[in-house]
């Protein structure tokens, strides 16, 4: 982790940084000749395949992922493995998703953007009017119950559905998470990822930790209800008025 | 003389006038909290296009934007280098715009504040202020020729290290060569002390006597002429201790990243830009001091202040206590 002027900058993130504007035009595994430029190639041999290890480890853990990079070494110990012997170690210990998702990110130039497009959350309410029981007519009143009924669309857009989850925020701060995803899927899709509990909903983020490191845009990760109240944005206005500020204090008189 | 006028106004007596008092930044304190004050709003101005295009992409968090202040810096280089990349390119001329004509208005508190440094005791803020409305285009010019004057020396400077770094290379260990190339930045570094010294004194001196932007320009050369050691080292110590100010705030809350604890970045920055606006304005203090020449008590002649030529540099009283002696000393003789 470096430091500059209160700026910490992780290897994890220069390494997606790195990787993912290539991601999308060329593979990962493919000869070294084969790829467009140098930055091209640095990019995706050591950004992207180091985010995909790193993805492999937040979302499976980091103990699973040790153990298969060990039986690897162990196993291929001066030999010449290929990279199906890699990702066959690597179904063994993680799964065979798991390996199905790598491959594809290696080879197939997988990309994944998970996105929230919509959330909703209304009391739940036993319908009123009139029913036809047991060949009766009975006359029901609206009741409102204690419950909370939502759910958030989810858009799933690529084919690396890492597993992930969507964790509904209450309005009291608590959490509800519900998982999505965990297989490779031919094309994108959208969710409907349902939300039932005894609190409102304030809204919805897909993998608040960052585990899936392959999703292209964070920032689409998020969404409030309609009604709820935007958070503060009192950390960037300190820094946007700290920057500033010592800049004007330079250019003024 | 009109209420403008920044000579003070003397009853039609006999007595002397009295001598100017001595400029103290604590009896400024309005006029230094508004500078910082103003500076303060700029920076919020200047900064709320950046913050609009923040407030679009994570507005709608329920967390807010405390995920761009996580150490590591993946969804701030995410929003950065990603998606926020062409929103954030297109606010930032905007909020270049507002830093630039916040800087340009700015002349007006700064004018202000010396000002009322100059005249303190004999008239209101708002006194103060209309007398920088008065020299807002003066200031400005002086600003402007002190930064064309600053940047030939930056440049200068950075050509003469890349001349001596060229010129060392193979002859001596790179090392060597670097710190030699750097020690030739000394004496620039020292010519911009000197430029923001002599700039300061032109301000000075435009509120201490009713002149041109030339002539208060060629005055605080005399004066810091004149008066070298007493000028540069007040000033060097206003400098450092402001610049010292805003490095102590950034090495406590850093500058770059946002912090966890964002009330405590604003106050650390904001107390140290005031700090830096205070000792800032103590140095004006001594700067209006020095361009009003001699103070009485000091003036070999016994005379005051303004019974002088208004722009007659301190020799010239002593030239004339010297003819006044000869003079006595001939009548002597003719006895």
């Amino acid at each position: 982790m470096a430091s500059v002027l209160g700026l910490q900058v992780s290897d994890t993130t220069v390494a997606l940084v790195s990787g993912r504007g290539h991601a999308r035009v060329q593979p990962i595994a493919q000869p070294a000749r084969a790829f467009s430029n140098g930055r091209a190639y640095g990019g995706l041999v050591y950004g992207r395949t180091s985010t995909l290890l790193s993805t492999l480890r937040r979302v499976y853990g980091e103990e699973r992922l040790t153990a298969a990079l060990r039986a690897y070494t162990t196993r291929y110990w001066k030999r010449h493995p290929e990279p199906e012997d890699l990702l066959a170690v690597l179904g063994e210990t993680l799964g065979a998703d798991a390996r199905a998702l790598a491959r594809a990110a290696l080879f197939d130039q997988g990309t994944v953007d998970y996105a929230v497009t919509q959330v909703a959350c209304a009391r739940r309410a036993r319908p009123a009017g009139l029913f036809d029981r047991n060949g009766k007519r009975e006359t029901d009143a609206a009741v409102v119950g204690d419950e909370y009924d939502g759910y958030a669309f989810v858009e799933i857009r690529g084919t690396l559905a890492f597993p992930a989850d969507v964790v509904f925020v209450h309005d009291d701060g608590g959490t509800t998470r519900v998982p999505i995803g965990g297989a490779l899927q031919p094309r994108g899709r959208v969710l409907r990822v349902p939300y039932t509990g005894s609190r409102p909903l304030r809204g919805v983020v897909i993998d608040p930790e960052h585990k899936v490191l392959l999703d292209d845009d964070f920032t689409n990760n998020h969404a409030l209800v309609a009604e709820a109240q935007r958070a503060p944005q009192s950390r960037v206005f300190a820094l946007a008025v700290a920057i500033v500020g010592q800049l004007h204090s330079w250019l003024a008189p | 003389m009109t209420e403008l006028d920044p000579a003070p106004e003397r009853a039609p007596t006999s007595e002397p006038p009295a001598p100017p008092r001595r400029p103290s930044a604590r009896k400024s304190a309005v006029a230094i909290a508004l500078l910082w004050g103003y500076g303060f709003l700029v920076a919020i101005l200047a900064a709320l296009p950046l913050l609009g295009v923040v407030r679009v992409l994570y507005g709608g968090h329920p967390a807010g934007d405390a995920p761009l202040a996580e150490p590591g810096g993946l969804a701030l280089a995410d929003l950065l280098l990603g998606r926020g990349a062409a929103p954030v390119a297109a606010a930032l001329p905007a909020s270049a715009t507002l830093l630039v004509l916040g800087a340009l208005l700015g002349h007006l508190p700064f004018g202000a504040l010396l000002a009322h440094l100059e005249r303190q005791g004999k008239g209101t803020l708002g006194l103060a202020y209309r007398r920088a409305f008065a020299g807002f285009f003066p200031l400005v010019g002086v600003t402007v020729l002190s930064l064309l004057v600053q940047g030939l020396a930056v440049l200068t400077g950075l050509f003469a290290n890349e001349a001596l770094g060229a010129a060392l290379a193979g002859k001596v260990d790179a090392r060597a060569a670097d710190l030699l190339a750097g020690a030739a930045l000394v004496p620039f570094g020292l010519a911009l002390l000197v430029v923001h010294t002599a700039t300061d004194l032109a301000y000075a001196h435009l509120f201490v006597r009713p002149v041109s932007l030339f002539r208060a320009s060629v005055e605080a050369l005399r004066t810091l002429r004149r008066e070298r050691a007493a000028s540069l080292v007040p000033a060097l110590l206003a400098y450092a201790g402001g610049a010292g100010a805003q490095l102590a705030a950034t090495g406590l809350v850093g500058l770059l990243g946002p912090s966890q604890a964002p009330l405590r970045m604003l106050l650390a920055h904001q107390g140290a830009l005031l700090a830096k606006t205070i000792f800032r304005a103590v140095w004006l203090a001594r700067a209006i001091e020095l361009a009003r020449g001699p103070s009485p008590a000091t003036d070999v002649d016994g005379g005051h202040e303004g019974e002088h030529d208004e722009l007659a540099p301190r020799s010239e009283p002593q030239r004339d206590q010297a003819a006044l002696e000869a003079d006595a000393a001939a009548r002597t003789a003719e006895r």
